[in-house]
Formats: C-alpha cells, sequence, structure tokens
C-alpha cells in the first residue's frame, strides 16, 4: 500500500517538483540561519557560529534529498540520472552494446517481416462485403482426376434454378479463345488487348458491390436479343475516360465473333478486376447458347446465405449434380462424351487466391520463430555476462546504503535505454525489410499488394524482445540481494558463490542457439540444393535463343478455321525468312507447362470403350516446324508437313510416355489412334517436362493445326542469337498481315522458365537470410560465452600458467571447452532436424529431407564458425600474464 | 520491540513533535528548540530526522503545514495539530504510558 502512496505522491508531484525542492531548501535554511543566530548570541563567531550549526544538523545534502524524496520531488531527477548513467555505460561498452542492440534488432525485424507478410496475404479478408461467405463453385469428379473445372452453360442454369443455400449466384465465361473480349479504342484501328469477360447478371452481386456511377445488368438484359450494354472498371474509366462523371451512355466498341457497339451502363468501384477484366458484358450477347452442356467454360461464383454454411451448401449442391450426372452424363456431343463431374466442390474465395503458398508461408513463421528465440536466448546471455562484469559495482553501492529499490532502478534504466535503442533499429529494419522483401516477391505472393508492417505483429516481437532484455538486464539486481554483502567485497570472491550455476545457465543458453542455428542452416541447406537441381532440370527441349509471343487469333477476321489456317501459314513462312530466324513454327500452348484439349483417346486395333468411359489425353495443336524449333528429338516415324491438309488422312503424333503407357513394347508408328476422330500415328517424339520443371512428364497427343480447330496459338521463333531484337520485326510482320490481330507481350523462353522457378527461388532466398541471420546470432552467443568463462577463469589460467602450462595448452583449453558446447549443440540440432525437416517435404525437389551430404556438410561449418568465435576468447586467455592473474581475484 | 536505535527514535519524535505542537503551530527550528527546552536540555533532537519526519507526519495528515512569517520577518513553514494528529496524540500517550508502567512494574519487583 505504501508503494502506491509513493507512486501517487511521485505522480502528483510530478508538475510541482521544482517548486518544492525551493520549499524544501528555503525552510532547512531558515533552519540553518536561526541555529547559527543563537550560536552567535551564544558567543561564537559568525563563520564558527555557521560550521556548529551544520555541524549539528548533519548531512544536509543527504537530509535534503531524504525530504525530496518523501515529498515524491526526488523521484523524476533521480531517474533521470539513471538514464543518463545508463546510457554512459552503454556508450563505454560498446561492444556488448552493438552486440545487444543488433541482436534485438534482428530479432524484432525478422519476425515483423514474415509476420505482416502472413497477416497480409493470409489473414486479411478480401476487400468485399462479408468476403467470407464468398465461394468459388467447381464442378469436381476424384475418380476422374479433377477437382476444379469450369462448369458448362446448361449447368449452372440448374444450379441457379435449384439451389437454396445461396444468396446470389453468377458466373463469368472463362477467358479461351471464343469469349474473349477484346476492347478498342474508338478512333483507332489497332486494337488493344484489354480484356473483358462475359458475366450473368447479378455478378456483382456476389461480391456484394455497387457500382460507384450509374447501374449494373438488370435480370432482363440477360437474355438473348437484350440491348448491348456494358459495366466498366474504375481503372479502365480513370484511364480512358478521366474518370469523367458523363461517361454513363457512351459507347464502346467490344470484339468478339464481330465487332459491337456497346453502351456503357455503370462504373464498378475501384480495385475490383475479378476475374481478371476490365469490361463486363451479358451473357446474353456470348457466342455460347445457355443450353450447352459440355464444355465447361464458366467460371461460378457464388455468395452464401447468412445462416448457411459450408459443408450444408457442398452438401446440397452435391446433391443437385448428382442428379445432373445422373441424367446427363453418359450423353455425346461431336463424338465426344461430355465432360460432367459427379460432384461440385466450394472453396471460399480467399483460399483459391493464396491457397498454395499457405503452407509455405507457415513453414516460413515457424523458421521465424527459431531466430526469435535464439535473439532472446542471446541477450539473455549478453545480460548475464554484464551481470558478472557488474557485480562489485553493485555491491559497493549497495554497501554504501543504496536501496534495493534504487538498484533496480539503476538496471532498469540501463536496460529500458539498451530496448529503446534496439527497439528503434528493429523498427527501421522492419519497415525497409517489408518492403524489400514485398518487392522482391511480387511474383511469387499473391496479394502482396496487401503487406504492409503489421503493428501488432510488430508490437509483440518488441514486447517479447524487451521482456526479455528487461527481464535478465535485472538478473544482477536479483544475484546482489542474495550474496552477503560482506564476503563479495572480500578478495577472491570475484567469482560469485554461485557462479557454477550462472555458467550452466548460460551454456544451456548457448547450446539451445547452436541447436537451433543448425535446424535453419540445415534447412535452408536442402532448399538451396533442391533449387538448384531445378534450375538444371533437363527440360527435354533447347531452351536457348526461343522467342514466343501471344498471337491468340479472335475477332472478325477469323470467322472460321480456314481463316486462322491461312493466317498462320502465311505468318510462318514470312518468319522463316527472316534473316536471324532459324525456325519458326506455333503451338496451342509453349511447350513447358499443361493447358492442352483433354481428349478421350482409345486404340483403334483394340476393342474400344464407349466413348464416355474413355480416358482423356491432352492434345496440343502445332504447326510442322514445331520440333526444328524447339529442338525436341523425333525418335520414331516422321513429323507433320504441310501435306497433311484437312483433305488428307487425320495424323497425329505422340510422345514416348504416351507410346509407353499405350503401346508398351510396341512401334506405335502405323497404328491407329482414335482420337478426337480416327487417326493414324506417324511419329513418336522425344518427352519434355510439360507440366513445370519439377513434375513428371504427362502422356500428350500432338495435331496438325491444319486438321484441328484451335484460336489460341503462341508464335515461337528460334533466333541465330539474340532473340528479343527480332521482337519489333515480327510485330511488324504480323500487322501487316492482319493489323487487327491482338498481339502479346514477348517473352524468351528462359523468361518463362525463370517465371515457373520464381518461387523456389524466393523461398531458398529468404530462408537463406534467416539461417545466416542464426549463425551470426549463434556465434555471437558462442563468444559471449567463452568469454565470460576465460575472465571467470583467469585466476586459474594464472596458476596454470604458474604451474608450467604452455600458452598453447591455454588455448587448447579454452577451445576445447568451447567445442565441447558447440558439439552438444551440434548433436541436439542434427536430432532436432531430422524430425523437422520433414515439413520442407513439399518443396524438395530430387533430394531428401534427410540427406546426408547437406547435414554433415553444415554440421561443419557451423563448428568450424563457432571454433573462429571462440578464437578471440583464446587468445586473450593466453595473453594472461600468470603474476597479474594470481594477484587478480 | 523496535531494534535499532534509528526506530526508536522515530517513533518518539513522532510523539514528541505532536506534543509540542498542542498549544499552537510552530515552525521547524521552533519545535526542535521547544522539545530540548521542555526536557531540560535532555532529549537534543536530531536534526536531520526533525524534517523528514514533519514530511512524513504531514502526508500521514498528523499535522498540516502552512506558510507564515516567522518572527525576524522570514517566511516560514508553520504546523499546527490536525484533528487525526490529535487522535494520534492520545493514542500514543496511551501506549507510551502502559509500556512506561510496564517496565516500572519489572524493575520495581526485585
Amino acid at each position: 500500500m505504501d508503494s502506491l502512496l509513493t507512486l501517487w505522491r511521485w505522480l502528483r508531484s510530478l508538475g510541482r517538483s521544482q517548486a518544492v525542492k525551493q520549499e524544501i531548501d528555503e525552510e532547512l535554511r531558515l533552519h540553518l540561519e536561526l541555529r547559527t543566530a543563537e550560536n552567535i548570541t551564544a558567543g561564537m563567531t559568525p563563520e564558527e557560529a555557521a560550521r556548529a550549526a551544520r555541524k549539528r544538523f548533519g548531512n544536509v545534502q543527504s537530509v535534503r534529498e531524504e525530504c525530496r524524496d518523501l515529498r515524491g520531488a526526488g523521484f523524476g531527477e533521480a531517474t533521470l540520472q539513471d538514464l543518463r548513467f545508463g546510457v554512459r555505460m552503454l556508450w563505454k561498452n560498446r561492444g556488448f552494446t552493438a552486440a545487444a542492440v543488433l541482436t534485438l534488432a534482428l530479432g524484432i525485424g525478422a519476425t515483423t517481416i514474415v509476420f505482416s507478410i502472413v497477416s497480409g496475404v493470409l489473414l486479411q479478408p478480401l476487400d468485399y462485403p462479408d468476403s467470407g461467405r464468398i465461394v468459388n463453385v467447381w464442378e469436381a469428379d476424384p475418380k476422374k482426376g479433377f477437382q476444379s473445372n469450369y462448369t458448362s452453360p446448361a449447368n449452372f442454369v440448374d444450379w441457379r434454378r435449384e439451389h437454396q443455400v445461396f444468396e446470389a449466384i453468377a458466373f463469368a465465361a472463362h477467358h479461351d479463345g471464343w469469349t474473349t473480349l477484346s476492347f478498342i479504342h474508338t478512333g483507332d484501328g489497332v486494337a488493344e488487348r484489354l480484356p473483358g469477360r462475359f458475366v450473368s447478371a447479378d455478378y456483382f452481386k456476389v461480391f456484394g458491390l455497387q457500382p460507384v456511377l450509374g447501374r449494373s445488368f438488370l435480370p432482363e438484359e440477360e437474355v438473348r436479343g437484350a440491348r448491348r450494354v456494358v459495366v466498366i472498371s474504375h481503372r479502365l474509366w480513370q484511364q480512358l475516360y478521366n474518370g469523367d462523371p458523363g461517361v454513363v451512355g457512351k459507347p464502346v466498341n467490344l470484339e468478339n465473333q464481330g465487332r459491337h457497339t456497346y453502351e456503357i451502363i455503370g462504373v464498378m468501384p475501384p480495385g475490383f478486376r475479378f476475374p481478371g477484366a476490365d469490361v463486363w458484358v451479358s451473357c446474353a450477347h456470348m457466342p455460347r447458347e445457355m443450353t450447352h452442356r459440355g464444355g465447361g467454360g464458366m467460371h461460378v461464383v457464388a455468395r452464401l446465405k447468412p445462416d448457411v454454411s459450408l459443408a450444408r451448401a457442398q452438401a446440397e449442391m452435391n446433391a443437385i449434380q448428382s442428379r445432373i450426372h445422373g441424367e446427363y452424363g453418359h450423353l455425346e456431343q461431336k463424338g465426344q462424351h461430355l465432360v460432367i463431374g459427379s460432384q461440385v466442390r466450394l472453396q471460399p474465395l480467399l483460399d483459391s487466391m493464396v491457397g498454395g503458398v499457405r503452407p509455405s508461408l507457415m513453414a516460413f513463421s515457424g523458421a521465424v520463430a527459431l531466430v526469435l528465440l535464439i535473439a532472446c536466448a542471446n541477450v539473455a546471455n549478453l545480460q548475464l555476462s554484464r551481470a558478472l562484469a557488474r557485480q562489485r559495482e553493485l555491491v559497493v553501492r549497495a554497501a554504501l546504503g543504496a536501496s534495493r529499490w534504487r538498484i533496480v532502478r539503476l538496471l532498469l534504466c540501463e536496460s529500458a535505454a539498451l530496448s529503446l535503442l534496439g527497439g528503434v533499429a528493429g523498427t527501421l529494419l522492419a519497415h525497409w525489410g517489408t518492403k524489400l522483401v514485398v518487392q522482391f516477391s511480387a511474383g511469387s505472393i499473391p496479394r502482396h499488394e496487401m503487406v504492409g508492417v503489421d503493428f501488432r505483429v510488430f508490437l509483440f516481437a518488441v514486447a517479447v524482445s524487451l521482456i526479455t532484455g528487461i527481464l535478465f538486464g535485472l538478473a544482477p539486481a536479483w544475484q546482489s540481494s542474495r550474496t552477503d554483502l560482506n564476503e563479495s567485497l572480500k578478495e577472491g570472491t570475484q567469482r560469485v558463490s554461485n557462479g557454477a550455476a550462472q555458467f550452466r545457465l548460460r551454456s544451456a543458453f548457448t547450446v539451445t542457439q547452436v541447436a537451433l542455428a543448425l535446424v535453419l542452416l540445415i534447412g535452408a541447406g536442402l532448399l538451396l540444393r533442391s533449387f538448384n537441381r531445378l534450375q538444371n532440370v533437363e527440360t527435354g527441349f533447347d531452351t536457348e535463343e526461343l522467342l514466343t509471343a501471344d498471337i491468340t487469333m479472335i475477332g472478325a477476321s477469323y470467322e472460321n478455321h480456314a481463316r486462322r489456317r491461312i493466317f498462320l501459314q502465311q505468318l510462318i513462312e514470312k518468319m522463316q525468312a527472316v534473316p536471324g530466324v532459324e525456325f519458326a513454327c506455333a503451338v496451342s500452348m509453349v511447350p513447358d507447362r499443361g493447358g492442352g484439349w483433354p481428349t478421350g483417346y482409345a486404340r483403334m486395333d483394340r476393342p474400344m470403350l464407349p466413348a464416355t468411359q474413355r480416358p482423356l489425353v491432352s492434345v496440343r495443336v502445332v504447326t510442322p516446324n514445331y520440333l526444328k524449333t524447339y529442338g525436341i528429338r523425333l525418335l520414331r516415324g516422321r513429323e507433320f508437313t504441310e501435306s497433311d491438309a484437312p483433305q488428307s488422312g487425320r495424323v497425329v503424333m505422340i510422345n514416348q510416355a504416351f507410346a509407353d503407357k499405350l503401346f508398351p513394347g510396341e512401334d506405335p508408328v502405323g497404328k491407329e489412334l482414335e482420337c478426337g476422330g480416327p487417326a493414324q500415328i506417324i511419329g513418336v517424339i522425344a518427352n519434355v517436362k510439360n507440366t513445370g520443371l519439377a513434375g513428371e512428364t504427362r502422356p500428350e497427343v500432338y495435331g496438325t493445326y491444319q486438321q484441328w480447330g484451335f484460336q489460341s496459338a503462341f508464335l515461337t521463333v528460334r533466333a541465330r542469337s539474340n532473340p528479343m531484337a527480332l521482337a519489333p520485326i515480327i510485330t511488324g510482320h504480323i500487322r501487316a498481315l492482319n493489323p487487327a490481330q491482338p498481339l502479346g507481350y514477348f517473352r524468351t523462353m528462359q523468361q518463362h522458365l525463370d517465371a515457373s522457378t520464381a518461387r523456389p527461388r524466393f523461398q531458398s532466398l529468404l530462408l537463406g537470410l534467416f539461417a545466416l541471420v542464426a549463425l551470426v546470432l549463434a556465434s555471437v552467443g558462442i563468444y559471449g560465452v567463452m568469454a565470460y568463462s576465460v575472465a571467470q577463469r583467469t585466476n586459474e589460467i594464472g596458476i596454470r600458467m604458474a604451474l608450467g602450462a604452455q600458452k598453447s595448452d591455454v588455448m587448447k583449453l579454452v577451445l576445447r571447452q568451447g567445442l565441447n558446447l558447440t558439439l552438444t549443440g551440434v548433436v541436439i540440432g542434427l536430432a532436432g532436424s531430422l524430425a523437422l525437416t520433414r515439413v520442407l517435404k513439399a518443396y524438395l525437389f530430387g533430394i531428401s529431407t534427410t540427406d546426408l551430404t547437406t547435414f554433415l556438410g553444415v554440421s561443419l561449418l557451423l563448428t568450424l564458425v563457432a571454433l573462429a568465435a571462440c578464437l578471440v576468447p583464446a587468445l586473450r586467455a593466453m595473453r594472461v600474464n600468470p603474476m597479474e592473474a594470481l594477484r587478480h581475484d | 520491540m523496535p531494534t535499532t536505535k534509528a526506530e526508536l527514535l522515530q517513533g518518539t519524535l513522532d510523539l514528541l513533535i505532536l506534543k509540542s505542537l498542542v498549544p499552537g503551530s510552530l515552525h521547524g527550528y521552533a519545535i526542535a528548540q521547544q522539545i530540548q527546552q521542555r526536557s531540560d536540555d535532555v532529549l537534543v533532537v536530531e536534526e536531520g530526522s526533525l524534517y523528514p519526519a514533519l514530511y512524513r507526519m504531514e502526508e500521514k495528515g498528523w499535522i498540516a503545514a502552512e506558510w507564515g512569517k516567522s518572527e525576524n520577518n522570514r517566511r516560514a513553514k508553520f504546523y499546527s495539530l490536525t484533528r487525526a494528529g490529535r487522535k494520534q496524540l492520545e493514542e500514543e500517550m496511551a501506549i507510551w504510558a502502559r509500556i512506561c508502567r510496564a517496565i516500572t512494574l519489572v524493575l520495581e519487583t526485585a
């Protein structure tokens, strides 16, 4: 109770402390004067009188201070004094201060950065009202192996009619050849490929958004024959109309299977461009009928009713889909069976955007927690070593009359100053670090624009570090209050009585640090090696000097397949003629990834399954020079030529994987294959990594452009050198052939591949950074403990030397102790790694989670670094002068 | 029983100060002189403890302070008894009397 009172007094007097001090001084001065006067009347001289008065009074200064303390006025000044002293001590021991501040900064900074990323990417809800209720609605069929398929228009219609669980359900037509809208500047003949989508009328209702200008679609505008109207995005509004408020009612030209004029009826709020569109048009004008029961193409989203759980909605939709599948699943269309899933899968919207990175971000959180732990252990270690150095000083202070509270306040001020410095450094690191990491990770992390320094996380990290710092900063006070004052002041007790216990405690800290650092280092090592392997993967084709460009053929100039064929044929001829081009071709999709057209297949020389039950294979459409352009080997037979025309026999090529699967041990060339129609296999080509670098090669069938319909195409040229330089020439030729051809951007094959390795690269770099930080911290920890030990044993070293030990013996002594600590930590760390690295299993390519080389190599590295950290204390031990040491206590 | 000399004096000092303020308000120096004179110069107040004691008692509410003019026209702080102080004084005097009687009793029996 008394201490509360004191606190209250202190608070009260904060403002008046100066006045209070003056009052006290005045009162005491009066007393002395009166005493002096009395002494003079008793016969003393003025000087004698004054002196006698003072003597009788006692220590004026200490009385003054005591009074000040009682009135609460002395508090502020004493605290300030302590703070100043603390700062001076910090400056004096720059090494210690630097180490502690660095440790705090790294711990706070790293933790804040990672958790800010986690918070921004994973935890921050999407920017729509009640966004947790928005779900993707996929068609799925686990038995056939697909989980996230777009559905078909007729299925959607049934869903919309029969469901009970959604507030709103709508679709956006998937961006493929026949539903691409391109937006054309009025007055400018050149087409600009601004994306647009066909959507159903209450699309925006699913997201809970209202237009900021105008209105969105009416239900009747969804019906065929309705007026052509369009809603545009905020970005488009700003960019092309400069935010003109009169934009509603203006006409725009959009092209899809013909060019039409649409009227703008509304503008959406800023930031909304789902699912990647700047213009939205009603599905009434879509080239596909809503009665179409196959072929997919509809990206459906829905908003759950407030009282409906995901599980319940899932169950109901499954029931609906099951009926649809039963009724239509066996039907055929154009010789192919309809792909209709037997189930529906509801996926929350946020999950679809970030689900892929969640596991790796969680792993990073684990790693950074380790780093924070190491940092705290380090700070504790450093503080404890300071405690030893100050033992004497504090004991003397206590002997001179400082109360326990006074001493604690002194240490608190110093710790607070240190923590403040560390906190500031940590803040700066967190701020710049977050910016840097976000910039660097832009390609690999979705929603990276949502990442900013998260204050809660920052406060947490600061709190943890500061608590550790302050807690262990008070250790000396706790220490000094336990030891007998008298004993400690005597000689020979520089070693405090429970020094052994302290050393064990600190050794425990250090061993923990080493173990944790080892775990991080091994994890980083594994990731780095895996990434290295990934980079060196044989893609199966020659990736050098290749330039690709997206030349998807849509629009009025390509009403039918014949026009497309002619365009491609002419274009490739022109390309071949360009100097600097070795070969040119076009493919429906660049070979390093999937995206082929899934088609049912069957051998025609065996009994064939009915069309609806046939397995699916991916079909890639190519032009004759495909193999030469990409440098893919032809294993058997021949490749396509221009004479493989629509009227001649249908031919296909297959890859080795497909040959192994369907024709094991046979020669497939010449055999007949039913695939989108009967065809003869004319060649087998070498396997190419067609599902990303880390994946297996999928079986594939190749068709020639003359005999298959397709719209999306990638022009590819193999240059003699410097492929990018050919880009303008190619653009010129394309424009010459068809000025209205929308042209995607040019990319070299290397850029393609780099994009697919962006994430593993980022992950290994980040973890590598953590591991490095951990290594530095652990080294500092080892150094601290060894320095402490040497200081403790100065006396012992002196004795040993006096008894004949050589300098090298002393050094060996120190190094052996350090090695002991390190090896203990390494062993524990290895055990921990064996258990923990399985977390990384999903990210490792071509390397096991217990790779011996990595484990051994990293352990060796850490041991060497630790020994190096012991070197300075060892050298210092060597330089001990035995005579000095013996006198030293 | 208080063990150190300082504590014993502190307890008695409070009692003496309170008693000396009964007739009227005094400033610190005057209190010290009062006690010395009344006790026939036996009790010499340790001046270093006087003012801290006064402040302590002021915080406890037993005495109240007021600035005024001293004999030689200097500004001085005058202390006076509060009602709580009077009560405290009575209590402490009772305790002191009891202790005295107890000690006397012990000393008188052989």
